[in-house]
């Protein structure tokens, strides 16, 4: 077997490039070619080689040629050795650096360092090509191409100072991007670069700028060390990404700039290198798109569904518009959609709190507050944009909503007394139609990183007509009549509201410093008339005794102006320590003008009920101060404060010209503590104390007789409460495990509750008023412990399970007929979940639950008013071949039957639905939807009280079945939305 | 007094003889700055998340974390320098800042720990095995002339690499190694950071503590890898981005 060692005769040379360092060369040794070696072309290194050394190896070679052919060798690792010497002075060099690189891709194989006497081996060579790397600090870098068939010595490898070859030539190119200039940026759409052009191609395009043949780009002579790509030095995972392959419509900006300063904010970066770099600063994602979603559901009889929303950008500027036709649901949007469109509010960061989400006041139409079977329309549109460099930011909607309900219900009451047990029952019967418009509209402008404004301001114009009969009973505790009512009522009302704040923010150069200043200016305008016939006939054991009838007109007007300002500072004290200062001021006047009218002689309702009227003004100013320590460590985090405040309220009557001034002085002591003792566990202790001041429709009411059978009284002696509010936490996420836990309690008791007294009279006439008493309290715990994954062994089935306890209770004390009633109850509730899933195959999940409530008054210390509640749910979706999914859910509700109500009201419901997806990349579904099955739902709320015990039912769409058609398009460049 | 002159004198003699001669040294402390730049880490995590457009003028530009790497050619190890204070308001946590890593170039392994969440993983297991492909740009990082090297982690991670070959630890940052020199200067532009030495001390380096780290759960480079790929499917497509940060 023949071994022999090549020479490194054909080095080739392509683009003879050397960065920041001084390379030799003789030209008569090197033999160029064509020939590319690729990384060496991007990374600029040059090759050299002497005719000495080349002599040296032909002798070598040839010596080893005889030896190796001799001895037959057939190894296929050799051994590589050599001698490194400094060629001036003839010194053998310890410790160079010998590195064998491979010849086809240029990687590090092997390396190795020179010995005392400059000798080194390179043990364990696998025959083949490669190229051998020796460097020594101060002289040049030597670069020999050998194929390795046997063992071999190379022989002595010279070595060469820099300075010396600084005398002979040198090569002193720049790479790839010359600029010269102070700091400049450069705006890349200003320039005109052909379709599909690269960075390179822009700039060319800059003035001053040249670009040689290589595609080296030169200006003035000035080199540039590096290409930076938004701030970052590495862009991508190859090297010449940021020049080759981004695209110039991309580009934003292009920045030079001193390396040595700006380049060591960006990245922190520190080099020895003089010269500048160009940072190329992409733009924002430019959207450019649409995507919509259409959704229409028929049972082609009585129901029926349908939502379109479309939502378009260009660039920051962003439309959208949506619509909702419904009779089985309230119409709103859900949450999902809503993100989409981006109605949901924003998320808001203020550095006092941290992030929240500011949601606007309740609303009626949503789906949690539908009582009845509904029939909507919903219609909107946003718009919203940013511009110069997000500086302005403006978003405005518009909504409107038309939610129409019919609603039949049943209210049936057992009023726990003293002296026994009565029942009142009632049936109803109401239509009601809400439509709202709504305007909102958000700007912000940021002046500078330091200050911005922001307007915030909301308007609502809503309009609802109630009409409905009302038919009551009162029974005694031997079921004997003690009266019957019948209401016939047409209410119509008118609200028009608007709000409106002005923040101003200043932040400091000094971190956490921070001002901000909120105005705010609200009005509120009721325009309310209604007709109200109620007629009442009263019986006498068991027998008819008389009737008494109310035909009568009600008219309001109301009208309440807010104007307040509340400025807040915070000061960093220390690293940890800051102290939150505020104060606020607030005014609110008010107008409010209630009349009663009764028919005339003429049939009209014309003449005044004094009783029933009230005209009165309200004047309301509070001041309010908070000053709130704030402690930020690694692992603890607390705060410590109060706030005070004192309140001055006004009311004067405008019938009797009579004046009432009420004071009050509220303190609100705070202090929260958190202990983080790892990430992603916590544990926190807050206690938070809160002044209850009296509403004034607690001291002084509006008398009202909308129901003549219930009475609301005031009481001017209330005074003013205090809740003493405790809680403890603790939370654990872990990560890997997936192990959630959660454990929460709070603690609740008040001085001086404000608490209601009932006076039920002989007739069945309720009259109320709100009294002060000491000692309600309550409680709630609720914990859960939750794991997923890591169970099967197969990584596709994702097992999750947990369970949860629910549990609250109290003491809650109040009077029925000047007799204290103290209720202590309390509700336990435990729930077990269990969910499978193999994706894209099938999800189950079960969660059954148990629960028990207790309550005991102290008036009735014989009924048994215990019952226990168990159901749960259950939840499978299976993906069948040909695209079909099935789903289906069952929702079960039950509880033992209580002895106060005959009958019980347990609910299952089933839905269903399958569904098969069409078109291309699913964009649309046909899906057979079967709503409550069992035609089982119904409205139902149980409210047990120390003075009463109520069960109330009320409509709700039950059993449906719809064909529904789905599509979404999406024409996004950046691909989905999520 | 004359005591200390004499000191300094022959410190300053040493210093001489050994710049003047050849500068090769084989026991180093190092002090490496990391740079995270968060904004783009982020972005590439979660750019097709509306969240992220809420919150990107919130996240921090870029991130600093400082180590320091002890070794001597046999061993060395590099653990969490001067710490850097969080601010406690910022949702965005370093990834891997407390790792500590101690490698044994003689036998050819690596003892590091890598607090992931909750856990803590005492990985055991041979050298990295990274393909460097040497360049000939140079750049001076902490007084010491590197050259760049790029190298390839698994076949898609990329490295760039500056190495001084006067510096005689053929050791870097993390568990990155492998070329014939210390690197000083590192970027990953998969985990959008970088790192740069900012000091080196040659001298009285002390190498007493250059031990490896005993708490954690035993595993090697393969089994922690499957078990955070386990969890990186439940967390959806950038999950496995999201863990890459735990590996390196």
């Amino acid at each position: 077997m023949s071994i022999s060692l090549n020479l490194g005769l054909h080095i080739k040379i392509n683009s003879i490039v050397a960065l920041q360092t001084v390379y030799s060369y003789r030209k008569s040794s090197i033999l160029c070619s064509s020939g590319k070696y690729q990384l060496w072309s991007v990374s600029k290194l040059i090759f050299f080689r002497t005719n000495q050394t080349t002599n040296m190896l032909k002798t070598a070679v040839f010596t080893c040629l005889l030896f190796f052919s001799l001895l037959a060798v057939q190894a296929q690792q050799a051994v590589i050795s050599g001698s490194i010497v400094d060629s001036s002075e003839k010194r053998n060099l310890h410790l160079a650096s010998i590195s064998l690189l491979r010849k086809s891709d240029t990687t590090l194989f092997m390396y190795t360092r020179s010995n005392q006497q400059g000798k080194f081996v390179l043990p364990k060579v696998d025959t083949g090509q490669y190229l051998m790397l020796v460097t020594y600090p101060r002289f040049a870098d030597y670069l020999e191409q050998i194929e390795v068939k046997g063992n071999a010595d190379i022989g002595t490898i010279n070595m060469t100072l820099k300075s010396k070859i600084l005398e002979e030539v040198v090569i002193r190119t720049g790479s790839a991007i010359r600029i010269k200039g102070d700091t400049t940026e450069f705006v890349a759409d200003s320039f005109k670069v052909k379709e599909g052009g690269t960075v390179e191609d822009l700039l060319k395009k800059l003035p001053g700028f040249t670009v040689n043949s290589k595609g080296e780009i030169v200006a003035q002579g000035k080199r540039v060390d590096k290409v930076l790509v938004d701030g970052e030095e590495f862009f991508g995972d190859d090297p010449t990404m940021a020049t080759q392959n981004i695209s110039a419509k991309a580009v934003d900006r292009v920045q030079v700039f001193e390396t040595k300063t700006e380049q060591q904010q960006l990245t922190g970066m520190t080099t020895g290198n003089e010269g500048k770099t160009v940072n190329i600063k992409l733009k924002e994602d430019a959207k450019k798109g649409a995507f919509g979603k259409l959704n229409a559901g028929t049972d082609f009889n009585k129901y029926f569904d349908a939502k379109a929303f479309y939502n378009k950008f260009v660039g920051k500027k962003k439309v959208s518009v949506y619509g909702t036709r419904t009779n089985v649901s309230a119409g709103s949007l859900n949450w999902e959609d809503r993100q989409k469109l981006g109605l949901e509010a924003d998320p808001e960061y203020d550095e006092l709190s941290g992030y929240y989400f500011s949601f606007g006041g309740n609303d009626d139409f949503n789906d949690w507050n539908l009582r009845g079977l509904p029939d909507a329309y919903t219609a909107g549109a946003l718009f919203s944009n940013k511009w110069n460099t997000d500086k302005h930011n403006v978003n405005s909607s518009y909504r409107f909503n038309r939610l129409g309900t019919t609603n039949t219900g049943t209210t049936l009451t057992q009023n726990i007394l003293p002296t026994g047990v009565t029942y009142s029952n009632r049936y109803t019967s109401k239509n009601a139609l809400n439509q709202q418009h709504a305007i909102n509209g958000k700007y912000e402008w940021k002046l500078d990183s330091l200050t911005s404004f922001k307007i915030v301001t909301t308007n609502t114009y809503k309009k609802s007509h109630t009409k409905g009969t009302d038919n009551g009973e009162f029974l005694s505790s031997n079921y004997d009549t003690i009266n019957r009512s019948f209401r016939d009522y047409d209410n119509s009302t008118l609200r028009k509201q608007t709000d409106n704040q002005l923040t101003y923010k200043q932040l400091f150069k000094k971190k956490n410093r921070i001002l901000q200043m909120v105005f705010r200016y609200g009005l509120t305008n009721d325009e309310n008339s209604g007709l109200n016939y109620t007629k009442i006939r009263y019986f006498k054991n068991g027998a008819f005794d008389y009737a008494d009838t109310v035909d009568q007109q009600k008219l309001f007007d109301g009208r309440s102006t807010t104007y307040g300002v509340k400025s807040t500072f915070s000061e960093p004290l220390s690293a940890t320590w800051m102290l939150v200062l505020d104060y606020a001021y607030n005014k609110n006047h008010s107008l409010s003008n209630r009349n009663t009218f009764e028919k005339g002689f003429n049939g009209k309702y014309e003449v005044l009920i004094a009783n029933y009227s009230n005209n009165f003004e309200l004047d309301a100013y509070s001041h309010s101060g908070n000053a709130i320590f704030r402690y930020t460590g690694k692992m603890i985090r607390m705060s410590l404060g109060s706030g005070v405040s004192s309140v001055k309220l006004g009311l004067k009557n405008l019938d009797f010209s009579t004046h009432n001034n009420y004071r009050f002085l509220n303190l609100t002591p705070q202090a929260q503590f958190n202990f983080t003792p790892k990430l992603q566990t916590n544990i926190g202790f807050g206690y938070r104390g809160t002044t209850r001041q009296p509403t004034i429709n607690q001291l002084q009411p509006i008398r009202d007789n909308t129901d003549p059978l219930v009475e609301y009284v005031g009481n001017p002696d209330l005074k003013v409460g205090f809740n003493h509010s405790f809680n403890l936490n603790y939370n654990q996420y872990k990560v890997l495990k997936q192990m959630y836990t959660y454990a929460y309690f709070s603690y609740n008791i008040q001085q001086n509750a404000i608490t209601q007294s009932n006076l039920i009279d002989s007739q069945g006439k309720r009259t109320y008023f709100p009294v002060n008493v000491n000692g309600n309290s309550n409680w709630y715990f609720g914990g859960n412990w939750n794991k997923g994954g890591g169970v099967f062994k197969t990584e596709d089935k994702k097992l999750q399970y947990g369970f949860g306890i629910n549990a609250n209770g109290g003491k809650y004390i109040n009077f029925i007929n000047n007799q204290e009633a103290i209720t202590k109850s309390y509700s336990a509730n435990f729930s077990l979940n269990l969910g499978i899933e193999v994706e894209k195959k099938y999800d189950f999940t079960i969660s059954p639950s148990f629960g028990y409530n207790s309550s005991k008054s102290s008036l009735q210390s014989g009924n048994n008013n215990n019952y226990i509640t168990y159901g749960g749910r259950a939840e499978a979706e299976i993906t069948l071949p040909w695209k079909l999914e099935i789903n289906t859910d069952v929702n079960a509700d039950l509880r033992q039957r209580i002895d106060a109500f005959a009958t019980n009201s347990n609910l299952v419901i089933w839905n269903a639905g399958l569904s098969k997806k069409i078109f291309k990349k699913d964009a649309g579904k046909i899906s057979f939807i079967a709503n409550d099955i069992l035609d089982d739902n119904k409205g139902f709320t149980r409210t047990i009280n120390s003075t009463f015990i109520s069960d109330d039912r009320f409509q709700r769409i039950s059993r449906y079945f719809l064909l529904k058609f789905e599509w979404s398009f999406n024409k996004m460049p950046g691909g989905e939305m999520k | 007094m004359i005591k200390k002159i004499i000191i300094v004198l022959s410190m300053t003699l040493a210093v001489l003889s050994v710049t003047a001669q050849d500068r090769f040294f084989a026991t180093i402390k190092v002090e490496f700055e990391k740079t995270t730049s968060v904004r783009q880490l982020m972005k590439e995590l979660y750019e097709s998340n509306s969240w992220y457009d809420q919150f990107k003028d919130k996240i921090p530009a870029s991130v600093v974390n400082y180590y320091e790497f002890t070794g001597d050619t046999t061993r060395s190890v590099y653990q969490p320098g001067k710490e850097v204070p969080v601010d406690p308001r910022s949702f965005y946590r370093p990834y891997g800042d407390k790792n500590n890593v101690y490698t044994d170039y003689k036998k050819g392994i690596s003892i590091s720990q890598k607090p992931v969440f909750e856990e803590t993983f005492l990985v055991e297991d041979s050298l990295m095995k990274i393909k460097w492909k040497i360049t000939g740009d140079v750049r001076t990082i902490a007084g010491y002339d590197c050259r760049k090297a790029v190298g390839v982690l698994n076949d898609s991670i990329a490295i760039f690499a500056f190495y001084a070959d006067e510096l005689l630890i053929n050791g870097g940052p993390e568990g990155i190694q492998g070329l014939p020199g210390m690197i000083l200067g590192m970027g990953i532009p998969r985990l959008h950071a970088t790192w740069f030495a900012t000091k080196v001390e040659v001298f009285d380096v002390k190498m007493n503590k250059v031990i490896p780290a005993n708490k954690g759960k035993k595993v090697n480079r393969s089994s922690l890898m499957s078990t955070l790929e386990k969890l990186a499917k439940d967390w959806g497509s950038n999950g496995s981005k999201q863990l890459l940060n735990f590996v390196i």
